[in-house]
């Protein structure tokens, strides 16, 4: 019994923290798309994110890029503030086809 | 992290439904959903009524957008110089009451955080689980010395959009080749810290085309500014001497206006412009000064993490009312808090903990029509304040090409549809 009870609320807080994580990504993305038009789907010449497989790549080598300069000044910046969770989540967010 | 959608979410329960709340919570709504109320109709107030929906579908949610008509601040420097028409700017709030927001065009007057109301100007008294309040700003014109609501007319500042800014127009259309066009910048903070100097960018601009011999002067109550080496470097190469920036330590403090001669007077000088745009010190929009929520400060302090009131924790102040520094008093901002506080009364109402939440912002400046300068910067929210990331804050780099900066104007109409869009759906 007390073996049920404990399985349960693990259950229960596992389906929580996913709940969580999924508002967090749901949350990190409307940034994004603060830009990038609704549901990432690009604000002319803001590029679209929707539908892309490149995201995760294109992030991490921002996130690494040793100043912030050219045209991807603003995204270099962005990435820095991301981690590699978060690029994770956004490349998954975005790469997916089913659009909310 | 799996690829969790929205349909996932909402299935899961994420929103709870109003029975998991206290029993004492419940009871504020007719259609069973806990209501919150939003006043301010603006990027802040907007955002947070669709991101409230969205999370939290059970919720009633009203938003109080005050006066029927609304055009963005944003891109209003454009109408100014004749670049853009002020109908381009207007946007209406008809997609948030499809998406079954009620809109409620009456201006709040007063809210009691003990018994939950919001007092409307008719005497409507609504009831709130919680309150958000975007107003945006107040403008204080009787803070600088003969001047007063009745000379704005005169010197105009159009700092918070609408039809004043075709005045402000009429008003450049006016000025004679070889005159004298002043902007006055109060002491910081106020909304929008680059916009000041995105209008004396434009306004040099414009003179360059059309009043060829004409000046302009900066009379600025602080000696620092967003972007300022990128502006300064920009004003001497496009405009030389007929551009000139007078800050705090060189007296640039307007210290009193003569209506009757239209005059600025400053600690050292004397100026008889044949325009003055006086941009008055500012504060919080009056809603949000009431109940004792900005401490006679004028602008509320936050809990960074939730955007709720330090006074009245049901409250919660979001945009240029707040007290949000490092970050700036901008849309963007404004937007950017307004998801953060969505997600924590969404959240909260679910007897949840609010997400992990970043805050961000980019302000985009226009030089000339078509070039741009950008600031931006990334902020983690803590329960003691906001602060910078390192290494996401800073400008565009200083020896951008022509084709750099006019790509960055691009991109700030990107930005601007998009923001748009997020907010307004229109």
């Amino acid at each position: 019994m007390r073996a049920a009870v404990v399985l349960l609320l693990l259950v229960v807080a596992e389906a929580g923290a996913e709940q969580s994580d999924a508002l967090a990504t749901e949350l990190l993305a409307a940034g994004c798309n603060a830009c990038h038009g609704p549901d990432g789907q690009g604000s002319p010449p803001v590029p679209a994110l929707r539908g892309r497989d490149d995201l995760h790549v294109l992030l991490e080598g921002w996130r690494e890029a040793p100043e912030a300069k050219g045209r991807a000044h603003i995204m270099i910046r962005f990435a820095r503030a991301l981690d590699g969770a978060d690029t994770a989540a956004l490349a998954a967010h975005y790469a997916a086809d089913d659009a909310p | 992290m799996k690829g969790w959608r929205r349909r996932d979410l909402l299935a899961a329960g994420l929103a709870l439904p109003v029975l998991a709340l206290p029993a004492a919570a419940r009871s504020t709504s007719s259609t069973g959903g806990p209501r919150v109320v939003i006043v301010g109709g603006g990027f802040g107030g907007a955002t947070a009524a669709r991101y409230l929906a969205r999370w939290s579908p059970q919720l009633r949610i009203s938003l109080i957008v005050g006066r029927e008509r609304y055009w963005t601040c944003p891109f209003s420097n454009l109408v100014l110089i004749g670049e853009r028409p002020l109908a381009s700017l207007e946007v209406s709030h008809a997609r948030l009451e499809a998406e079954g927001i009620e809109v409620l065009r009456r201006t709040a007057v007063d809210f009691d955080p003990h018994h939950r109301h919001l007092e409307l100007e008719d005497g409507t008294q609504l009831a709130w689980e919680r309150l958000v309040l975007a107003p945006g700003i107040e403008v204080m014109p009787e803070a600088i010395e003969g001047h007063g609501a009745g000379s704005v007319e005169q010197f105009p500042h159009a700092w918070q959009g609408g039809p004043a800014t075709s005045h402000l127009a009429r008003r450049l259309q006016a000025v004679p080749d070889g005159g004298l066009v002043a902007i006055s910048v109060p002491e910081a903070p106020y909304r929008c810290p680059p916009g000041p100097y995105e209008r004396a960018s434009l306004f040099g601009w414009w003179l360059a085309q059309h009043r060829p011999r004409a000046r302009l002067v900066i009379l600025d109550a602080n000696d620092r500014f967003t972007k300022d080496d990128l502006f300064q470097a920009h004003w001497q190469a496009a405009h030389g001497d007929q551009l000139q920036w007078i800050g705090r330590a060189d007296g640039g403090s307007l210290r009193r206006v003569d209506p009757r001669r239209g005059s600025l007077h400053t600690d050292f000088d004397d100026w008889a412009p044949d325009l003055a745009c006086v941009i008055p010190p500012q504060r919080a929009a009056a809603i949000a000064r009431r109940a004792g929520l900005d401490e006679g400060r004028g602008w509320c302090a936050i809990d960074p993490l939730t955007f709720a009131s330090r006074i009245h924790p049901e409250v919660h102040v979001i945009g240029d009312a707040a007290i949000a520094n490092p970050m700036p008093k901008s849309a963007f901002a404004a937007a950017s808090q307004a998801r953060v506080c969505a997600a924590a009364i969404a959240t909260a109402l679910a007897g949840k903990a609010p997400p992990h939440a970043l805050l961000t912002n980019t302000c985009y400046s226009l030089l000339t029509p078509e070039t741009a300068i950008a600031v931006t910067g990334s902020y983690r929210a803590t329960a003691q304040g906001i602060e910078p990331l390192p290494g996401t804050t800073g400008n565009s780099p200083a020896d951008a090409s022509d084709a750099e900066r006019r790509a960055e104007a691009g991109h700030a109409r990107g930005w601007y549809a998009a923001a748009r869009a997020d907010a307004f759906g229109d």
